[in-house]
């Protein structure tokens, strides 16, 4: 249901522990505006702390200012990562 | 409404994202008469007060808490209308330091706003142990505003942010406003050369505010411009699609991308991150709670924790209250028949309901509520949830108006405003009367935690969540849609500050006493004329195919019932009353205990609840969930007579 491309890495896809920044934000109007009002930016470092059970949400935590949001997978779906294993950290 | 204010009165606002701790700043200087009021024409509630300070009569107004200017939820809406009508003198921005780049958003939005303000770094004791070294000189300098710093929790730097606030009220605002690169002040500048009289009569203060809003994408500015203006929201839709084009990025990042980057500017400008404290042991408290397993413990332990704490507080207060109010019922009756007796009984048992059946219960479950929310568990247990919720077919956003829930309906009604889609939306609505709220759990704990138990207490809590479950499976299993889901701030753990729990334990029970204890008396009052006259054989019989036939009930809970339908606490005063001794279990036998109480947590929620229902969502709506909850509870309970009978 979002446009990210095949072979792209969603923040969905991180593993628990797992850091990568925003790549790109595929969704517009109220919603990128809502993920943006809680911090979410393309650039922003994220680090994935935990999956809810039942296929519930993930919770996320913005590296930089330690501020934690939780975000329901469809969402996280859209959120496209970089995948820069090699510049971590 | 919002009273018009005295001529030597000022008008100063708090304005912040929430979890900010800008309440706890209000309530920090408030004074004991707190006013909380609707927003013209809406549901949306502030709280105000009048305070003196150094001299300075101030009205004190608390907005709701908004994380930006340009989103979509109503409530946000209304706190930047209010902002903008002009009625603000100054406004006071708190932020909570330890989320300064995140929270320096809003603040920007709100300098483009070009309202005479203060920064308040809130929390600063929390950046402080992140490591977070805030030069809040070099910041002032930047933004062209005072900033100060307070740690509201504990009561600090507050004297002097209100001082800052009353010397920049009403003044010209000297703040610094934001620059965004060329492209962007040139498309301003191309908007703003052409700006309609139209428009800058509708909003006198800022006309550079208003391109900046249409140029973020701002449907609510969007729509009302286009009515005022609309060749020039035209001429801005163009300017947006270009920058749009040039950053190849959706038109609803066009400035808030740009914005983004001035406030990572400003932060490294002026925080210096040094090694903090790792929070040891908070994280680890957190990483327990949001553990699939530690969280249940949590949950079920916190449950636990608040059906022992009102069972046994509420036991204990009650017992205290019933010995001497026995004694002056007696003394009352001894007065034998007569209308002064009647109502002079009525009166007696609206006091003693208030005093002995509702407060004892309320007063722990108000504590305990409060001390979820300070500590953030709430959002947490919203997380742990979620994913259930969606098996049922609700919405993940439903969880916070659910949760909401079991405090009040009403506001939990108007909570689903923040669901983006209408069927989650409706859903939400008709599952919501069905969360036992704390009126209802007032009964609940009074009657069945005293007679029958802590266990049944919890089965019957279980019951409800299974009821609410099955109709919200049952309503949307029709018609599955996929919809975006939840996304929520969860905040730090924190430790619950008892003089800030107790004060708004206080402000909440004040409520009661204030609105509902004098409708329980009056109620009772009715009551007791409606039996001088002979009318509760006519309401009892006319429901008694319900309560006598169906639920094996005595016939004369048909007035407690009816009752409930205002209040539901009324149904747990006029129990007492219609039955004739508040020793229920005398009366009624455990199952019938049982299946009335059944009842009263499944039928129609109260006349407030449905007014809110209809104002939401129209009659439609209210009548299908009145209809809904009435099937239901009519089932449940008799079934579940019918069961223990049969076993």
């Amino acid at each position: 249901m979002c446009p990210v491309k095949e072979g792209f890495l969603t923040l969905l896809e991180l593993s628990e522990g797992e850091t990568a920044a925003i790549q790109a934000l595929h969704s517009d109007g109220a919603t990128r505006r809502r993920i943006q009002a809680l911090g979410l930016f393309e650039g922003r470092r994220l680090c994935l702390i935990a999956r809810a059970p039942f296929s519930g949400p993930l919770l996320v935590e913005d590296v930089a200012s330690g501020a934690r949001v939780m975000i329901a997978r469809d969402l996280a779906e859209c959120i496209e990562m970089t995948d820069d294993s090699q510049d971590a950290g | 409404m919002i009273p018009k204010t005295q001529a030597d009165e000022i008008v100063i606002a708090l304005a912040g994202q929430p979890n900010c701790g800008k309440s706890t700043l209000f309530n920090a200087v408030a004074a004991f008469k707190v006013d909380v009021g609707n927003f013209a024409g809406t549901s949306v509630a502030y709280a105000e007060t009048k305070v003196t300070f150094e001299g300075q009569s101030i009205r004190l107004i608390d907005l709701p808490g908004t994380y930006s200017i340009s989103s979509h939820d109503l409530a946000e809406k209304v706190a930047r209308d209010f902002l903008l009508s002009g009625e603000v003198d100054a406004l006071i921005n708190v932020v909570d330091a330890s989320m300064l780049s995140r929270s320096l958003e809003f603040s920007l939005q709100l300098i483009e706003m070009r309202a005479p303000m203060v920064v308040c770094l809130n929390m600063m004791d929390e950046a402080l142990r992140k490591g977070m070294d805030i030069d809040l000189t070099r910041l002032e300098g930047l933004l062209g505003l005072p900033v100060r710093s307070a740690v509201a929790v504990v009561g600090t730097g507050i004297d002097e942010v209100f001082r800052q606030a009353i010397r920049v009220a009403g003044q010209n605002v000297a703040s610094v406003e934001p620059r965004y690169d060329l492209e962007i002040e040139h498309s301003l500048a191309r908007l703003l050369a052409g700006y309609p009289e139209s428009l800058r009569d509708a909003w006198p203060h800022s006309a550079r505010f208003v391109a900046l809003r249409l140029l973020e994408a701002d449907e609510d500015f969007e729509t009302r411009v286009s009515t005022l203006a609309p060749s020039f929201a035209a001429r801005a839709r163009e300017e947006r699609r270009l920058l749009s084009e040039r950053d190849g990025r959706p038109e609803a990042s066009a400035l808030g991308s740009h914005r983004h980057a001035l406030v990572l500017d400003l932060y490294e400008k002026v925080v210096r991150h040094k090694r903090g404290n790792v929070l040891g042991t908070r994280e680890k408290i957190d990483r327990f709670i949001i553990h699939p397993l530690g969280g249940a413990v949590v949950v079920v332990a916190s449950l636990l924790l608040t059906f022992y704490l009102a069972f046994f507080m509420g036991n204990a207060i009650a017992a205290v209250v019933d010995v001497p109010s026995s004694a002056l019922r007696a003394a009352i009756q001894a007065f034998g028949p007569g209308l002064g007796p009647v109502l002079l009984l009525g009166l007696f048992e609206g006091v003693v309901a208030g005093a002995g059946i509702v407060l004892p219960y309320l007063v722990p479950l108000l504590l305990l509520l409060a001390i979820f929310e300070d500590t953030g568990l709430l959002p947490r247990i919203a997380f742990m949830v979620d994913g259930i919720l969606h098996r049922v077919g609700l919405h993940g956003s439903s969880v916070v108006p659910l949760i909401l829930g079991f405090g009040c309906n009403v506001p939990a009604i108007m909570a689903t405003r923040t669901l983006d889609n209408s069927r989650d939306r409706l859903v939400t609505m008709l599952v919501i009367p069905f969360v036992t709220c704390s009126a209802r759990s007032v009964i609940i704990i009074a009657l069945a935690g005293k007679y029958l138990g802590v266990l049944v207490t919890l089965g019957l809590y279980l019951l409800a969540g299974g009821v609410s479950m099955a109709v919200s499976f049952g309503i949307t299993r029709s018609k599955r849609r996929r919809s975006l889901g939840v996304i929520m701030e969860v905040p730090p753990l924190r430790r619950p500050y008892p003089r800030i729990v107790v004060r708004k334990v206080w402000m909440r029970l004040r409520e009661f006493v204030v609105l509902a204890w004098p409708v329980l008396i009056v109620s009772s009052l009715a009551l007791s004329m409606v039996s001088f006259l002979g009318m509760d054989a006519a309401i009892n019989g006319a429901l008694s195919p319900l309560t006598s036939s169906w639920l094996n009930l005595p016939v004369a809970v048909g007035i407690p019932l009816f009752l409930g339908l205002f209040r539901k606490e009324l149904t747990l005063l006029m129990l007492g009353a219609a039955l004739g001794t508040s020793a229920i279990g005398t009366v009624l036998s455990h199952s019938q205990i049982l299946v009335l109480v059944i009842f009263t947590m499944l039928y129609v929620p109260c006349v407030a609840t449905i007014a809110a229902l209809w104002r939401e969502g129209g009659w439609r709506i209210a009548t299908a969930s009145s209809l809904l909850n009435l099937v239901v509870s009519i089932a449940v309970a008799g079934g579940v007579g019918r069961l223990i009978q049969a076993l």
